[in-house]
């Protein structure tokens, strides 16, 4: 209760103890009878507060307070015998009391020691009253009413003092829920392996979480205000989000069983593939205040579903080939036979001879397309050894002599690195040296010019060394960096289609990665190999 | 060029068959069986044994594998096979080396070249008086059957 509360309360406490100014006179009365023994009330009142453990906890300031305490409570007793019983009475009695609460004086001990005073006081009159006896028990009853109004003051304190500490005590308890509360999301937030973030009804960033961080390398201290589709989003990409929020937006409910998968750019560059699921947020009064985007990191989960695509589709091509092999092969010994023999006996027709040796050559790259599908389709097994990269490319070309014959043909090294021994099968990497070489050669216009640099790279954080190829030739077209590893697929007229995938799969086997480099004119193919052996 | 050499051949491809004896004929070579299964092959050599033997592997009644294997029983021949079916080099562990095996399609010189490399071995064979000393590319090839090092 406040002191306002007090005071327009206070008449009617008043009105129920019955309390008049007929009363203010009659404790004037007594006053004249009472005011010399103040001294003596006041010292059986510290006497029996020092007496009791409960009370004499609250003298911590020895003598000194004891003479504080005696002057204030003179005061009291002046002030109770003397009124004005106004407001302003009313306000200091309701000061004491809250100071009583304050200190934490039990109330009982408040009614106790009231009660001792009232008690002596009583004795007072009763002993010394001169006159009318009736004018007596008229006063003895108004100080009693005064002096239960002034308890009735100090307990309404006493009420809204401890109402006042329960809640304190309350709002500490709230804060201290709320704050591990906080403390609890902000952990989920910190440790989430997944991306959550916060966006406002303009897409502009307003948080995300440590994990985002990392996976993009973009600190939210830098990107927070910016938008977030053109932060983290490839832009082909970004159609496809908004479209998902608008669908989650009219039909809000469904929000978790829609998705959509994303390209997020990081910082260095790298592509992660992300699943996304929007959720509207709305603020205490249900208007929108943003989006919560989650995003799991699928990259690894689609490569590996790939990479098993594959591995069903290797197996496949292997059972086929496997199947063919032994019919396929004597239908072209028969060719071969055949075709021989026959080249015998129109060995004097140079026309017929001709055709002869077209169809020997028809059944050659039949051959090679059958071997190479064979080869493409195989599980592979590496036979590594120590190996020098500059002596396998070197290797690979001289076995391209053929093509080479009659041509304008340059081969230039700056290796910086040729001279180091990879732990490899230098068969195999010879096949990929070979088959990059070979298609350079078919489709570059004479005079042919390839380039082989060599240097120290990464491979994530492996050490590893980059073999790159660049010719002077028409260059790949963007569209095609990623198809020209794909099996069957070939610019040239002829060729199988395999050489490049067969490359990436012996690559790949080495456990290195083989691309298209962005290096023009001219096409760049860059061989990237673990380096883990020293050198 | 060395001596003529009576050689055994066996396929059961008509053309292929023919093919061998044409390409051996011409190469000076005499020609002594032309067999269409390895039964006739070993019904024709038990008695009077070949120089050289030069088979198909998978043929009808008896292979040519098989038919080699026999016949190297009694008679240390030298024997080219020639397969379709590339398989795992030890499954030409029953036959006895000295051995060639050459992976279809083959073209006359594959064979001249074939023939060379026995004929080398055939002849260190006979120097160190050992029928069944390992010839070189014989054995070099058993560990890669599925490449063709002569062509």
């Amino acid at each position: 209760m406040e002191l306002a509360e007090i005071l327009a309360h206070h008449p009617e406490l008043e009105s129920y103890v019955g309390w008049t100014d007929a009363d203010a006179e009659r404790i004037g009365l007594a006053a004249s009878y009472l005011l010399p023994y103040i001294p003596q009330v006041v010292d059986d009142f510290y006497d029996t507060l020092q007496r009791h453990p409960a009370t004499a906890r609250l003298i911590t300031g020895g003598a000194e307070q004891i003479a504080r305490l005696r002057r204030t409570l003179t005061e009291w007793l002046m002030q109770l015998l003397s009124g004005p019983y106004d407001a302003a009475y009313v306000a200091r009695r309701a000061q004491v009391g809250q100071r009583h609460a304050e200190l934490g004086l039990e109330l009982v001990y408040t009614g106790v020691a009231m009660g001792r005073i009232r008690t002596a006081m009583t004795q007072v009159l009763l002993d010394q009253w001169r006159g009318n006896l009736a004018l007596r028990g008229q006063a003895i009853a108004a100080l009693n009413r005064r002096i239960d109004l002034d308890l009735a003051i100090m307990s309404a304190m006493y009420e809204a003092e401890h109402a006042e500490r329960e809640k304190a005590a309350l709002r500490r308890h709230l804060e201290g829920a709320l704050h591990q509360e906080k403390n609890f999301s902000e952990s989920l937030l910190a440790h989430a392996q997944a991306i959550v973030l916060v966006v406002d009804p303009d897409g502009r960033i307003v948080r995300y979480n440590a994990y985002l961080e990392q996976l993009a390398g973009r600190p939210l201290d830098k990107f927070r205000g910016q938008d977030w589709l053109t932060t983290f989003i490839a832009q082909v990409d970004r159609p496809r989000l908004q479209r998902l929020a608008e669908q989650t937006a009219a039909q809000p409910d469904a929000a978790q069983e829609r998705q959509a998968a994303a390209v997020l750019m990081t910082a260095e560059g790298r592509q992660r593939t992300i699943r996304w699921v929007a959720s509207p947020l709305r603020d205490a009064q249900g208007q929108p205040a943003g989006w919560l985007w989650v995003g799991h990191d699928v990259t690894d989960l689609l490569a590996a579903q790939e990479e098993a695509l594959q591995a069903q589709r290797l197996a496949t091509i292997g059972q086929v080939a496997a199947g063919l092999a032994h019919e396929a092969r004597n239908a072209l010994q028969r060719i071969q036979a055949c075709a021989e023999m026959l080249e015998l006996e129109v060995a004097d027709r140079p026309e017929a001879l001709d055709y002869v040796r077209r169809i020997e050559h028809a059944q050659s790259h039949l051959h090679q397309l059958f071997d190479e599908v064979r080869s493409y389709a195989a599980p592979i097994k590496l036979d590594r050894s120590h190996a020098r990269l500059a002596s396998i490319w070197r290797e690979a070309w001289e076995l391209l002599a053929p093509q080479r014959a009659g041509r304008d043909v340059r081969l230039v090294e700056h290796d910086a690195l040729g001279e180091v021994q990879l732990v490899v099968d230098p068969f195999r990497l010879m096949q990929v040296f070979r088959n990059i070489l070979e298609n350079a050669l078919a489709a570059c216009q004479d005079p042919v010019e390839i380039q082989i640099l060599c240097h120290p790279a990464q491979l994530g954080a492996r050490r590893a060394v980059q073999v790159v190829f660049r010719d002077n030739g028409p260059g790949i077209p963007p569209e095609l960096k990623t198809r020209i590893f794909e099996p069957f697929f070939t610019t040239k007229s002829k060729g199988t289609g395999l050489g490049m995938a067969i490359a990436q799969r012996l690559v790949h086997a080495h456990g290195g990665t083989i691309q298209v480099g962005p290096h023009t004119p001219g096409a760049e193919i860059i061989v990237t190999l673990p380096w883990d052996e020293p050198p | 060029m060395n001596a003529p050499l009576r050689v055994a051949v066996a396929d059961d491809e008509r053309d292929i068959r023919q093919f061998l004896v044409q390409v051996l004929k011409r190469m000076g070579h005499e020609v002594v069986c032309a067999a269409a299964s390895g039964r006739e092959l070993l019904e024709q050599c038990l008695d009077h044994p070949p120089d050289l033997v030069i088979s198909d592997v998978r043929m009808p009644e008896l292979g040519g594998d098989e038919a080699a294997r026999r016949l190297r029983q009694c008679h240390p021949v030298p024997v080219i096979l020639i397969t379709a079916q590339p398989r795992d080099p030890s499954a030409w562990d029953s036959v006895d080396p000295p051995l060639l095996v050459l992976s279809k399609p083959i073209s006359s010189q594959d064979l001249a070249e074939a023939l060379k490399h026995v004929l080398r071995g055939k002849a260190a064979a006979d120097q160190e008086r050992q029928g069944n000393h390992a010839l070189q590319p014989g054995s070099a090839l058993r560990h890669s059957p599925e490449q063709q090092p002569f062509s």
